[in-house]
């Protein structure tokens, strides 16, 4: 499976978006300041918008989808059950995976935007998806399911994970690392030999670097266990 | 036509020549020829194409069980291509300005906030549908009348949960009854002809009509 962005541009008004990539199977992460481009990418990967120049070849995928940054925008179901059925899965077992049990009846847009942030992200997720773009899917969550949604997001093999955050702290497991900067993404390459590059590192993964140890990968307890290793 | 209080006015004077008859209604498409942009100014081609097919269809019922439906075509057709222009040239606070401007701090004020509200509120729910669009194709949904009563139903709620932001942040900021405004309006040698012309158009049809 392979996404391939061959010279594509998007233009609005002064600001550009230019892209010139290959995505393979794996974690990708693509971080990059606000209003850098990620959700224009994330956009344009999903056929949501189409790009101005250059095209997009999806090789072996079936099946794509986006989560949106926000969850409100994804609601077209005015109960929570209604909302679950849309996505064609049973509400019984989401609303128990979400923490929403009992509350099917309840009004979607009622919900708070935590509750509504995890009530999407359980619903886009109880499906396989060969290619899955994640718009900020960490905003609004608390700590814990920050950590949850990554414990899921690291046992999704076989497809190409897209997550496009600037999310500093809790972070899965990855593969590859992307750069969004201006408008331009770049590539920084897989995990083991991009750290040193990466412009964007979470703090923790700076400071692993700054003693003089290299992670292994993103999360912070990797850069914990590189900074116990050097005690060692 | 930077004058938003001529092209207010000469909005009311087209709209009524062309709803009251036929040749206000060509003179009226023909002043929007000459001073308009035509087309270029029209954001959304596809609403304004969807709105002609619209009148069209009530327009072929009509005329084949026995009324006017060209008549009604053609005047419908005047009143939309002048809503589509002032809709397009509007700028933001507007409505307030003009609104001040014509019935004072108190009155004019309420008026055109509640204007400007209505018009914000259009165009959120014209976002609200561009998303609910995405959505339902990351959905793999469908537009038929079981999607379409709930999604009516989520964006009627979101805008009432707007709303009602909208009251609590207006009611923080102090508002109670009217405010003060000193709206300046510029107008140019072309905005003013383009009046006197709607003016005209305005008085020749009240004239056919007495």
């Amino acid at each position: 499976m392979k996404v391939r962005m061959d010279n594509v541009s998007y233009r609005r008004g002064e600001w550009q978006l230019t892209a010139d990539a290959v995505f393979k199977t794996g974690v990708h992460i693509v971080t990059g300041r606000i209003g850098s481009g990620k959700s224009t990418l994330s956009l344009i990967l999903a056929d949501i918008i189409r790009p101005d120049n250059g095209s997009i070849n999806l090789k072996g995928i079936s099946s794509k989808t986006l989560s949106l940054q926000f969850p409100e925008y994804h609601v077209t179901g005015y109960t929570i059950n209604d909302e679950i059925s849309s996505w064609k899965l049973k509400p019984t077992e989401v609303l128990a995976k979400a923490g929403l049990s009992g509350r099917g009846n309840e009004k979607t847009l009622q919900l708070s935007g935590g509750e509504m942030k995890r009530l999407h992200l359980t619903c886009q997720l109880s499906k396989d998806w060969d290619l899955l773009i994640l718009d900020e899917p960490f905003s609004s969550l608390d700590c814990i399911q920050k950590q949850k949604l990554c414990r899921e997001l690291e046992s999704r093999n076989n497809c190409i994970l897209i997550i496009l955050t600037h999310e500093q702290n809790i972070l899965p497991k990855v593969d590859y690392i992307w750069e969004m900067d201006g408008g331009h993404l770049r590539y920084i390459g897989e995990v083991a030999y991009a750290l040193e590059k990466w412009d964007g590192a979470p703090g923790h993964i700076r400071h692993a670097l700054s003693k003089g140890v290299l992670p292994d990968n993103i999360r912070e307890k990797d850069a914990m266990e590189a900074l116990c290793r050097m005690q060692d | 036509m930077q004058d938003a209080r001529l092209r207010l006015f000469s909005t009311l004077f087209l709209s009524f020549a062309a709803f009251s008859g036929i040749i206000g209604a060509f003179l009226s498409i023909g002043w929007w020829l000459v001073f308009t942009d035509r087309f270029k100014s029209f954001q959304n081609l596809r609403l304004f194409t969807g709105l002609i097919f619209m009148i069209a269809v009530i327009a072929v019922i009509t005329q084949f069980s026995g009324g006017e439906g060209l008549l009604y075509f053609i005047r419908m057709s005047a009143i939309i291509l002048i809503a589509g222009w002032v809709f397009e040239e509007r700028e933001s606070g507007e409505f307030l300005d003009v609104c001040t401007w014509m019935f004072g701090n108190k009155k004019g004020f309420n008026l055109g906030l509640v204007a400007e509200m209505g018009i914000t509120t259009i165009q959120l729910i014209e976002e609200d549908i561009r998303r609910i669009r995405i959505a339902m194709k990351l959905k793999g949904m469908k537009w038929d009348l079981s999607a379409i009563i709930p999604l009516a139903t989520n964006i009627i709620y979101n805008q009432i949960k707007k709303t009602e932001e909208q009251s609590k942040i207006l009611a923080c900021r102090g508002y109670l009854d009217g405010g003060t405004l000193c709206p300046v309006f510029r107008s140019t040698p072309k905005d003013k002809i383009a009046f006197i012309f709607s003016f005209l158009i305005f008085t020749s049809e009240i004239i056919h009509l007495l």
